[in-house]
């Protein structure tokens, strides 16, 4: 299963950010999803979210000195408690989709919510798909 | 991301999704404090009653609108922020310098969720600061810097440098030119989103501020996350089925935008064209929706959390042969800048549309005020020596948006809005400037569509549509020319909307959901129990402030009326039927109202109707 994005068809209206955090964090604080929607009028969005399925070579794994990034069961996971801060993962996503939680100042990304991820469910344009397909 | 419960005397009260804290803005000290709302207020809800009540209680209603001691009041609700569909919108409350009137007026897009996450209610401005500023709330945090760098910049540009420098998460609002130079229907922007009627933008601007930017980490917390999330499931349910239905009107919206609905205006005879003087455009086909989005590049968005996406960004030509882009024409800038001056150039249309953004002005009421000004023209009561000043000219229009904007030559006294304007080019120009109290006509044509035309002459902040039988009228529900049974429907319709500002919801949203879902969302978002029923008294009983304020204003009976042509000079075009209001019936229709508000014949509401609204303490007050 993998994350398809469409930006033609998103419309930014964020809520599979929304419901990203309601989701991991319990509260809504769109600063805290896993997705993150950047808009660029009036050209189409950048949608950033882990697509680890697509990434070649996933680079994080291979950055992280603290091994704190590992493949489970064919997905990318960040182990919190392993995580040290130095955000070196950050840097190197091609998908721009980690983020540092400010106070924790621990790494954090897109877990893909155990296989249903969240954030599709909400979305009515089809922006964000996920398949089996290729 | 700061833990709510630090702020919370230990974590004891219980979670909902008003903070109960408002930021009170010293614009003369420079600074910010934090003031915790007393518990008459919250019975409020928020948004619309926030403002209102506050404003009320603390603005002297014959206070200059542009003094020091006139206040803006920015709000949001119980569901701002959170994941309940189309409840992108903030509300600003202050004393209006276009209508004198009170006034509340919402923008929608992303500006309402960034105010919520700031871990407040709202901000209210005060006095007036002696050089202009920008101020910057992180969080509950104040700072104000030096505006210079950003002065005379339109409303998107200010917006950018405000990023630029502090940081791409802030979400703005500013003024823009007109703003700066107390243009009375200078509007506040954010996003192209406009908190457009009734001047809002010359008050900032009377205070020196020129943009306000938030950031804030502390999100939304709900009282019950897990009954929240389910009003919400089944609400987003309700309104996809809505957006899939061919003939539903918000369904049109989403396909096509506000637009949409254009054709049926028309075929109606209720498009109100050449300075209301017809009811029919002949080029409206060429500005309506359906053509920016077959002939434009076009993109849907939405406003934050809205599966509506009524949004169209699209790419145009200017008129000097360059390219641009814009956010809209929304429906009621076709009619505004499009109709109502014979502009039917979709490219002139979307120029004079991002024009009204860039100086920072209500494209309503400037279209109003530029349409009289043509009419003016051509019945030689005025002259410019730049501009032909014809209906339909696209130099003409760009050029007056521009002249109004900058208060340059006739544009100084056109900026002082329609009626103030007519007053002053005289010869009878009062008699066809399309407004009430000021205000420019919104979308619709009185003598078309009574009702609407009812709402626009008792709005308490003029010509408003927001509150009108217009969907009614429109589809043929009810009769359009009939006076019969409007009073109550405008009545009706007027509590209810403000009810659902104090949430503060987009109008769209009341027109897909059954309305006993309020209750329902107010007290799993902010832990509030209300009855439907009191909901709806609670949106009568914020009218009633609003009137005992326009009342201490100094305004009457006389002011609840609509300009001479809609008495006196039958609709013309194809299917209009020549239609022109009775003026006596219309008086009566008037009398019918003010008694099904309980109020007296001079529309002063009256003790026992206050007392069961549980405000008789602000009886007599004036």
């Amino acid at each position: 299963m993998r994350f398809v994005v469409d930006t033609e068809k998103c419309t930014e209206c964020g809520r599979c950010t929304t419901v990203c955090s309601l989701t991991k964090e319990g509260r809504i604080q769109p600063l805290s999803a896993r997705i993150r929607i950047t808009r660029r009028w009036p050209e189409t969005p950048l949608i950033a979210v882990c697509r680890f399925e697509d990434c070649p070579g996933n680079p994080c794994i291979e950055s992280c000195s603290f091994d704190a990034i590992k493949l489970i069961d064919g997905k990318v996971e960040i182990i919190e408690d392993e995580c040290c801060g130095c955000s070196e993962c950050v840097s190197v996503c091609p998908f721009d989709a980690i983020k540092m939680n400010d106070e924790s100042l621990k790494a954090f990304k897109c877990d893909l919510c155990g296989g249903e991820p969240a954030c599709v469910a909400e979305c009515v344009t089809g922006a964000l798909i996920w398949t089996e397909e290729a | 991301m700061r833990d709510r419960s630090l702020d919370m005397d230990g974590g004891s009260v219980m979670a909902g999704s008003m903070y109960d804290r408002i930021i009170r803005i010293n614009c003369e000290k420079n600074s910010g404090s934090i003031w915790n709302v007393p518990d008459d207020l919250k019975s409020y809800v928020g948004g619309m009653g926030y403002g209102t009540k506050l404003l009320l209680d603390e603005v002297n209603p014959k206070t200059d609108a542009l003094s020091p001691d006139n206040k803006l009041i920015l709000t949001v609700g119980p569901l701002t922020g959170t994941s309940a569909p189309l409840h992108a919108q903030s509300c600003v409350v202050t004393k209006s310098p276009l209508t004198d009137t009170i006034l509340n007026c919402y923008a929608g897009g992303f500006i309402g969720a960034e105010i919520k996450y700031c871990g407040i209610d709202g901000v209210i401005f005060e006095g007036a600061s002696s050089d202009w500023k920008v101020v910057i709330i992180d969080d509950d945090k104040v700072s104000f810097e030096d505006a210079g760098p950003v002065m005379g910049m339109g409303t998107e540009e200010t917006e950018s440098w405000m990023k630029e420098k502090y940081g791409a998460g802030y979400k703005t609002i500013s003024i823009g030119r007109a703003g700066e130079k107390l243009v009375r229907m200078a509007s506040l922007f954010s996003e192209t989103r406009t908190y457009g009627r009734g001047g809002a933008g010359a008050v900032l601007g009377s205070k020196k501020i020129k943009a306000v930017a938030f950031r804030g980490t502390c999100g939304a917390d709900l009282a019950d996350t897990d009954e929240f999330s389910r009003l919400v499931k089944e609400n987003m349910s309700v309104i996809k089925d809505a957006c899939g239905q061919e003939f539903n009107l918000v369904g049109m919206f989403s396909r096509f935008g506000t637009g949409a609905g254009m054709g049926l205006v028309q075929s109606r005879g209720a498009l109100a064209t050449r300075n209301s003087q017809f009811g029919s455009f002949d080029s409206s086909d060429a500005i309506s929706a359906q053509n920016y989005e077959k002939d434009f590049y076009t993109r849907w968005v939405s406003c934050y959390g809205c599966p509506v996406h009524c949004g169209r960004v699209h790419k145009f030509s200017t008129h000097d042969g360059g390219s641009s882009w814009a956010r809209g024409p929304e429906y009621e800038t076709m009619y505004s800048l499009g109709s109502q001056l014979c502009n039917g150039d979709p490219d002139v249309l979307a120029e004079a549309n991002r024009l009204t953004e860039v100086y920072g002005v209500d494209s309503l009421t400037i279209g109003v005020t530029i349409s009289l000004a043509l009419e003016c023209a051509e019945k030689g009561l005025i002259k410019d020596p730049d501009l032909k000043l014809e209906f339909g000219d696209p130099l003409s229009i760009l050029g007056l948006i521009k002249k109004i904007g900058d208060r340059e030559g006739i544009g100084d006294i056109l900026a002082e809005g329609p009626a103030r304007a007519a007053e002053k080019i005289g010869g009878g120009a009062i008699d066809f400037a399309m407004q009430v109290k000021n205000s420019g006509f919104a979308a619709w044509m009185p003598r078309r569509m009574v009702g609407t035309g009812l709402a626009f002459a008792t709005s308490n902040r003029g010509a408003c549509h927001k509150r009108a039988p217009i969907g009614a009228e429109i589809t043929g529900q009810v009769d359009m020319l009939s006076f019969d049974d409007k009073a109550r429907m405008v009545k009706k319709n007027q509590d209810v909307v403000n009810s659902i500002f104090t949430l503060i919801s987009c109008r769209f949203h009341e027109f897909m959901t059954p309305h006993d879902y309020y209750p329902g969302f107010i007290r799993a978002a902010s832990g509030i129990d209300l009855r439907l029923d009191e909901f709806y008294a609670l949106g009568e009983r914020i009218w009633n402030l609003e009137k005992i304020f326009n009342l201490g204003a100094g305004l009457g009976r006389e002011d609840d009326i609509l300009p001479a042509r809609c008495y006196t000079e039958p609709v013309k075009g194809a299917v209009s039927e020549s239609s022109v209001l009775d003026y006596d019936r219309w008086q009566d229709m008037l009398t019918e109202y003010y008694s099904l508000r309980g109020w007296d014949y001079d529309g002063v509401p009256q003790a026992a109707k206050l007392e069961s609204l549980g405000i008789a303490h602000y009886a007599g007050q004036d």
